[in-house]
C-alpha cells in the first residue's frame, strides 16, 4: 500500500516534469501558429489579433499554467488548425492505439512463452537451435516490412483479411477483430522474437539453479519442476523486458498504424506535425508519456508481487 | 543382523562425453548406517550422489547399477518419471548451498508441504502444512510457524539448510544423501546440523550417505567411509580406522595435509588435482604418490584388507601411525618488531534503508570500537563467525573502507597489501602472470624482481609468461601472494586466504604465508572463520563476535584456555580428528 503511494508520487512528479519539458521544447521550435495559419501573405496585423486569439501573445508561464491546468481536467485546449477541440481527438485516437498495443503483446507473449520456455529447454538439441535461429530472424525485421508481407499473404493472395482500415469496436465486434489481425500480427511477431530470446535466457538461467535440482530431488519430474518452480522466477527478469516492450509498442505503433491505415494516436501525431499543430503534438507527446509511466509503475508492482526479495525492504 | 544392504551400488561411473568423471564405483550401505564420501575437488563425490538419483546434469552420462531396497528397477539408466517416485520418498538429497537451494518465490513451508503431497503422505493442503510446521519444529527452528510462512531470504543459512532437511526428510525416507550440507555454514551452526542429521538419522534408522571434504567431520558423523580421489574410489573401511591407520597413500597424504595440530606441520601432496582427461593410467594417484613405482603402471584393484577396508594400492601402508609427525619448521625467535599500525576505537555503522520518507535513519553496527596494535614480524589472526565484523575490520585496516569513528595510523614508510579469499575472482582473466605481479611496481618492475617473487611463492618462473586461467586454485592464490609482495609492504593482510583451496593445497599456502612474513619481518594480519588455520598461522589471536572483540591473547594460552564462554563455543564446535570418531564404531 505504502509501495503503490509511493509509486503514485514519483509517477506525478515525473508527469509534471515531462509536460514541463514537452511544452518548452515546442515553445522554443521556430514556426508561430499564427503565423503558419494566416500563410506568408498575412498583415503584421492580423498575425497579432490571430496570436491574442490564440494566446500565443501571453507570457509562456502563463501559457503553461493555463494548459497544464486544461490537461488536469481532461482539457487538450483547441487546435490552432482545425479549430476543434482536441481533447475527444485524442481519446479516440489513444483508444484504438492501445487495442494495438495490446493486441501486439498478446500475440508476441503467446509467441514467446511456449517458444522461449522451449528452445531454453532444448537448448542442447537441434530444436531449439532452430527456434532460437528463427527469434534471431525475427528480430532482423522490421515491423512495418512484416506487415506488408502479411497483407500480401492474408489480404492480397488469399483475401481473407482486410488490408487495412478499422472499425470501431461498439460499431461491429467481428469486423473490430478482423481488422485488428493484421496490424497486431505484424507488431506482436517482431516483439515476440525479442521477448522469445529473453524467455530463453531467462528459463535458462533458472534452469542452472539449485532451487530446481532441490524441485527433482524432492520428486518433481523434469517438466513440472520446471513449471511449478523454475517459470515463477523466469517470470521476475522477463516482466521487466514486457515493460518496455508495452511502452515500445505503445510509441512505435506509428510505421505499422501508416500501413494499415488504422487510425492510431501515432497517424494523429505525424497528421499534427505536418500540420505544424503544436497544441495537437504537445497533447499526443503528453498522453504517450503518462501511458509509459503508467505502465512502468504497473511494471513495478507486479515486480513486487512476484519477487518477495523486493517486499521485504 | 545382517540383512540385504538398503543400497548396492556396482560399477557405478560418470561420464562427459568421451571423457570419464567416475570410474567403477561399488559399495553398499545398510538401514541406518552412516557413510561418509571422502575427496578433493574434482573426486567424483559430488557427481556419484547425483548419479544415484538421476539428477546429473544433462550433458552427463551414468553406466552401472545402483539398487535401493523396495525399489522393483536399478536406479542408473530408469527414467525421469520411475525415479521422480523414489525422489523425495524413499531417498531425501541435502544440498551444499542453504542461500540457493530454495525457491526463492516460495515460502519455506509449502515448499515443504509439496514434498509431502507430491508423494501421497498427506493430501490436504492444511494438513501438509501442519505437518511441515511439525517437521521444522522437529528440526529446532524456533518458532516454526513463523519460519514456516518466511521465504528464503528472510531466514539466516542454517534456518534455511534445517528447510531443506525438511524437504528430504518429509516423507521419512531410509536413505538421505547430504552433500557438504554445512561447507557454507559457521561452525557453531554446523555442529547443530550435523548433530540433527545424526540424531536424526538414529533415531529414525536412516541410513546416510554424507559427502565431504572435512575428514574430522566425516568421523564425528559416519560409521564408515569411501575415499575417493580422480573419480574412483581408492580406500574403504570403518572410519576410525581409515583415518588413524590409512591404507591408501593418497589417504595418509591427506591426512598429514589437513593436520594443523600443535606441534604438527601440514605436509601439502606434491602437484594438484589432476583434470578429468589427464588421469595417469594405471593408478589414478601415481604421478603424485611418494611410493610409486613400476607397478603402478598398472592399475590395481580395489581388495578387501585383513580389518574389514578395501584398498587399491600396490604397496598399501601398513604403519600405524598416520605419518611420523613433522616437526613445524624452526623459527627464530622473532622479536616483537616495531608497531606498524595502531587502531583506536574502529567503528563502522551502515545505514538501513529509510522505511518512510524523512524518517531517520536506523543503523546497523557492523563493527563497534575495535583497537589493535600490528607490529614487524607478528602474525595476527582474526577469528569469527559470519556478522561477527572480522571482514570490515580488515578492509578499514587495509584502508579499502573508512571507518564512522575511530582511526587508523601505520608508522612512517609503512605499505599495506591484501591478498583476498577468491583466488579466481582477484585477479583480472586477460593480464599475464608477469604484468599481475609487476602492476604494483609501477615503473621498478624488472624481469628479474617478478622472477625473485615467483620463487619467494614456491610458482616455476615460467608461470610469468602465462595468464591466470591457466593456474589451479592453489597456484593462482600463489600468484595474489606473490604480487601482494610486491611492493615490499610492511604488513600484508589475508581475508580468508585457504578457504576457498583444497585440502592438499591449503598446507603449502600457509606455509608461503609463514615464510614470508618470518623471513621479512612483515607483519601479517589473517581473518578467518578457520580456528585450525589461524592456530597454526598466527602468534596472537582476536576473537569477534557481533562487531566486538570478546576475546584476545597468544594463540596458544586462548586455545589451551579459553577465557570467555563463545570462544569455548567456538572451539568445542570445530570437529577434531580422533577426539570425534562416531560413537557407532566399526
Amino acid at each position: 500500500m505504502r509501495l503503490l503511494l509511493r509509486k503514485l508520487a514519483s509517477l506525478l512528479t515525473s508527469a509534471v516534469i515531462a509536460s514541463f519539458v514537452v511544452f518548452a521544447f515546442l515553445a522554443v521550435l521556430p514556426g508561430d501558429p499564427a503565423e503558419v495559419a494566416l500563410g506568408t501573405n498575412a498583415t503584421p496585423d492580423a498575425v497579432a489579433a490571430l496570436r491574442h486569439e490564440f494566446g500565443t501573445d501571453r507570457p509562456l508561464v502563463t501559457q503553461y499554467l493555463d494548459w497544464a491546468q486544461g490537461l488536469l481536467h481532461g482539457d487538450f485546449g483547441t487546435s490552432y488548425v482545425t479549430h476543434d477541440l482536441i481533447g475527444p481527438r485524442i481519446t479516440d485516437r489513444f483508444g484504438v492505439t492501445c487495442w494495438l498495443a495490446l493486441g501486439g503483446m498478446l500475440v508476441a507473449v503467446l509467441l514467446a512463452l511456449p517458444a522461449g520456455v522451449l528452445a531454453a529447454a532444448w537448448h542442447r538439441k537441434a530444436a531449439g537451435a532452430l527456434l532460437s535461429a528463427l527469434s534471431q530472424a525475427g528480430i532482423a525485421i522490421p515491423a512495418f516490412l512484416a506487415g506488408i508481407l502479411l497483407v500480401y499473404v492474408f489480404a492480397v493472395r488469399a483475401g481473407a483479411l482486410p488490408a487495412g482500415g478499422y472499425t470501431p469496436l461498439a460499431e461491429d465486434p467481428g469486423e473490430w477483430a478482423r481488422h485488428l489481425v493484421l496490424p497486431c500480427l505484424s507488431l506482436g511477431l517482431v516483439q515476440g522474437a525479442v521477448l522469445t530470446r529473453y524467455v530463453r535466457s531467462a528459463v535458462l538461467t533458472v534452469l542452472h539453479q539449485d532451487f530446481l535440482r532441490t524441485a527433482r530431488a524432492k520428486g518433481r519430474r523434469r517438466r513440472a519442476a520446471l513449471w511449478r518452480h523454475g517459470l515463477p522466477n523466469a517470470a521476475v527478469p522477463v516482466l521487466t523486458v514486457l515493460g518496455l516492450q508495452l511502452s515500445t509498442l505503445l510509441v512505435g505503433a506509428v510505421v505499422v498504424e501508416r500501413v494499415f491505415v488504422v487510425p492510431g494516436l501515432g497517424d494523429l501525431l505525424l497528421q499534427g506535425v505536418a500540420d505544424r499543430d503544436l497544441l495537437l503534438v504537445q497533447g499526443v507527446v503528453i498522453v504517450l508519456v503518462v501511458a509509459v509511466l503508467v505502465v512502468n509503475v504497473v511494471t513495478d508492482l507486479l515486480y513486487h508481487l512476484l519477487d518477495p526479495r523486493l517486499r521485504s525492504r | 543382523m545382517t540383512t540385504a544392504p538398503l543400497l548396492e551400488v556396482t560399477g557405478l561411473g560418470v561420464d562427459a562425453g568421451a571423457v570419464p568423471l567416475v570410474r567403477d564405483v561399488s559399495f553398499s550401505l545398510a538401514r541406518g548406517e552412516r557413510l561418509g564420501v571422502i575427496g578433493e575437488s574434482g573426486s567424483g563425490k559430488t557427481l556419484t550422489a547425483l548419479a544415484l538419483l538421476g539428477l546429473l546434469d544433462d550433458g552427463l552420462r551414468a553406466t552401472g547399477s545402483a539398487r535401493l531396497d523396495g525399489v522393483p528397477f536399478d536406479l542408473v539408466g530408469a527414467s525421469d518419471r520411475d525415479l521422480s517416485t523414489v525422489r523425495g520418498r524413499l531417498a531425501g538429497m541435502v544440498f551444499q548451498e542453504p542461500m540457493t537451494a530454495l525457491n526463492p518465490v516460495m515460502r519455506v513451508g509449502p515448499q515443504i508441504a509439496e514434498t509431502l503431497r507430491l508423494h501421497g503422505t498427506r493430501t490436504e493442503r492444511a494438513a501438509a502444512r501442519a505437518t511441515a510446521v511439525d517437521l521444522l519444529d522437529r528440526l529446532r527452528l524456533p518458532d516454526p510457524a513463523r519460519a514456516a510462512r518466511a521465504h528464503p531470504h528472510q531466514l539466516s543459512g542454517g534456518q534455511r539448510q534445517r528447510g531443506v532437511l525438511g524437504i528430504a526428510l518429509a516423507n521419512d525416507p531410509a536413505l538421505l544423501i547430504c552433500d557438504e550440507p554445512t561447507t557454507a555454514l559457521d561452525v557453531t551452526v554446523q555442529k547443530d546440523i550435523v548433530d540433527l542429521i545424526t540424531g536424526l538419522s538414529a533415531e529414525r534408522d536412516t541410513a546416510v550417505l554424507y559427502i565431504s571434504h572435512d575428514l574430522a567431520l566425516v568421523a564425528s558423523v559416519c560409521h564408515r567411509v569411501l575415499v575417493m580421489y580422480g573419480g574412483r574410489i581408492v580406500e574403504s573401511g570403518p572410519v576410525r580406522q581409515v583415518l588413524s591407520r590409512p591404507a591408501h597413500p593418497y589417504t595418509e597424504a591427506l591426512l598429514a595435509a589437513c593436520d594443523l595440530s600443535p606441534g604438527a606441520r601440514p605436509k601439502a601432496i606434491p602437484g594438484t588435482v589432476p583434470a578429468p582427461g589427464a588421469l595417469p593410467e594405471g593408478c589414478v594417484f601415481r604421478d603424485r604418490c611418494a611410493y610409486a613405482d613400476d607397478a603402478c603402471a598398472v592399475r590395481p584393484e580395489r581388495v578387501a584388507d585383513a580389518s574389514g577396508g578395501t584398498v587399491a594400492c600396490w604397496h598399501p601402508r601398513t604403519g600405524a601411525a598416520a605419518t611420523e609427525a613433522t616437526p613445524p619448521p624452526v623459527e627464530a625467535p622473532r622479536e616483537a618488531g616495531r608497531v606498524l599500525l595502531t587502531a583506536r576505537k574502529l567503528t563502522r555503522r551502515y545505514a538501513r534503508p529509510r522505511t518512510r520518507p524523512f524518517a531517520p535513519r536506523a543503523h546497523f553496527t557492523a563493527l563497534e570500537e575495535v583497537g589493535l596494535e600490528l607490529r614487524a614480524g607478528r602474525r595476527l589472526g582474526v577469528v569469527g563467525e559470519s556478522g561477527s565484523g572480522k571482514t570490515t575490520l580488515l578492509r578499514l585496516l587495509a584502508g579499502l573502507d573508512r571507518p564512522t569513528a575511530g582511526t587508523v595510523e601505520t608508522a612512517d614508510g609503512v605499505g599495506l597489501q591484501v591478498v583476498f579469499q577468491d583466488p579466481m575472482g582477484s585477479l583480472d582473466p586477460r593480464m599475464r602472470v608477469r604484468d599481475i605481479v609487476a602492476e604494483p611496481l609501477r615503473g621498478a618492475a624488472s624481469p628479474g624482481r617478478v622472477a625473485e617473487l615467483l620463487t619467494a611463492v614456491g610458482l616455476p618462473a615460467d608461470a610469468a609468461a602465462r595468464y591466470p586461467h591457466q593456474f589451479s586454485g592453489g597456484q593462482r592464490q600463489r600468484i595474489a601472494i606473490a604480487r601482494a609482495l610486491a611492493p615490499k609492504p610492511s604488513v600484508l593482510f589475508a581475508d580468508e586466504p585457504v578457504s576457498a583451496l583444497d585440502v592438499s593445497v591449503r598446507a603449502q599456502i600457509l606455509d608461503v604465508l609463514r615464510g614470508v612474513t618470518g623471513e621479512r619481518g612483515m607483519g601479517l594480519c589473517v581473518v578467518s572463520h578457520d580456528l585450525g588455520v589461524i592456530r597454526y598461522l598466527c602468534d596472537d589471536v582476536m576473537v569477534m563476535r557481533g562487531g566486538r572483540v570478546v576475546e584476545r591473547g597468544p594463540v596458544a594460552d586462548v586455545w589451551s584456555a579459553p577465557q570467555h564462554p563463545y570462544t569455548e563455543q567456538l572451539l568445542n564446535a570445530v570437529p577434531v580428528l580422533g577426539r570425534s570418531f562416531s560413537g557407532k564404531g566399526s
